[in-house]
């Protein structure tokens, strides 16, 4: 039989290592999201003029001619691309890719299902409060997925995540994950 | 024993003969080759360890260029070995170039030196530090380089690279007073994350 005090003081112990766990994995979590660079390495190439230069903070490189811009599993082909970084954090913002059209794809699983799409033009970037990676493809977007295929004006899609966040209308086709 | 020594005494004397009557054709040919090199080297000032400041019209630094050795030929060509080149912005050096060699040519443009090209070749590296310690690097095998408009040329494959970014090409043209680059054909670059800390 235990005394009030002890009732008291027996499950604080427990209680404040999970307290202290659960802190430090949230703090990890919210370090980890609040740098938002594009994940894994990028890379391009094009066979055309490149242009680099820097204004403000920004170094800016512009590229023409048969371009591809990969990342991952992830592989954008386009006429021409704007690459954004942050000199100071030295982190690349955000690639634009322009074409007629832009064709997108990406395998979404070791299993092989991939995700195709093609729009005038894509962004892609890194979300700084969710941490996904986010593809907006934007003017006469097509995208097909293991579980969608779709054509809007424009579509924000996560690829890992295989859902459509956004569709600006007017749309057509199916789709059976939106983000709520 | 005895016809051995005879024989190889002989065969010495005999070797001895050859040579000194030879040596003065030898000799004569060595100087002929001296004087025909003498007369293709033909140049009027030789220096070592130089340091040349060049000032712009309000009388601040241009740019500074330093060598191990410079050789001034009679044509107004001039050589540069290990020459090492810092281009100064509002007082400040912003820009330094490397190189196993550097030339200003005679036919490059008339009129004062200072204003003329320098070709670099050679491990060219040209590199700068920006105001956020991010270092930029470019380098390739031959470059041309206008130290007074601070630009720069060349159709040599060539590297830039920052902190995270490397970017190959064939052929560039950099303007270092904007910060512009150009690169021709055959881009290839890389984005690699930086750590987080």
């Amino acid at each position: 039989m235990y005394s009030r005090q002890q009732i008291k003081q027996k499950p604080l112990k427990p209680i404040l290592i999970c307290a202290a766990i659960m802190v430090g994995h949230l703090s990890s979590t919210a370090q980890e999201l609040s740098t938002n660079p594009l994940p894994q390495n990028v890379e391009w190439s094009a066979d055309g003029d490149s242009m680099m230069t820097v204004t403000g903070n920004i170094r800016t490189l512009n590229l023409v001619e048969n371009v591809i811009v990969t990342q991952g599993t992830l592989v954008i082909l386009g006429d021409r691309a704007v690459l954004e970084y942050d000199e100071p954090t030295r982190e690349l913002i955000r690639v634009t890719v322009h074409g007629t059209p832009v064709n997108y794809k990406q395998q979404l699983d070791p299993d092989g299902s991939t995700v195709n799409g093609t729009s005038d033009s894509i962004l892609l970037f890194t979300e700084a409060v969710t941490g996904e990676t986010v593809v907006e493809l934007a003017g006469n977007a097509h995208i097909v997925s293991p579980d969608t295929t779709m054509d809007c004006a424009a579509i924000v899609y996560l690829p890992n995540t295989d859902l459509i966040r956004k569709a600006t209308g007017p749309c057509t086709g199916m789709f059976s994950q939106i983000e709520e | 024993m005895q016809k051995i020594i005879v024989a190889t005494a002989s065969l010495l004397f005999a070797i001895a003969f050859a040579f000194a009557a030879n040596y003065e054709r030898l000799i004569t040919d060595s100087s002929t080759e001296e004087s025909g090199s003498a007369k293709a080297l033909d140049f009027n000032a030789y220096s070592v360890g130089i340091n040349t400041v060049i000032y712009d019209v309000n009388g601040e630094i241009n740019y500074t260029l330093q060598a191990n050795r410079q050789v001034q030929y009679n044509d107004d060509s001039t050589e540069f070995d290990k020459p090492f080149v810092r281009l100064f912005q509002e007082g400040e050096s912003r820009w330094n170039l490397v190189a196993d060699t550097g030339v200003i040519s005679s036919a490059s443009m008339p009129g004062d030196k200072d204003m003329r090209t320098i070709e670099l070749s050679g491990n060219v590296e040209v590199y700068s530090l920006d105001g956020f310690g991010n270092r930029t690097v470019m380098t390739t095998q031959k470059l041309m380089l206008n130290p007074q408009s601070e630009t720069l040329k060349t159709d040599q494959p060539v590297v830039v690279e920052t902190s995270s970014i490397r970017q190959s090409a064939v052929g560039m043209d950099a303007d270092l007073n904007s910060d512009e680059i150009t690169f021709h054909r055959d881009i290839r670059g890389i984005y690699v994350q930086p750590p987080t800390n």
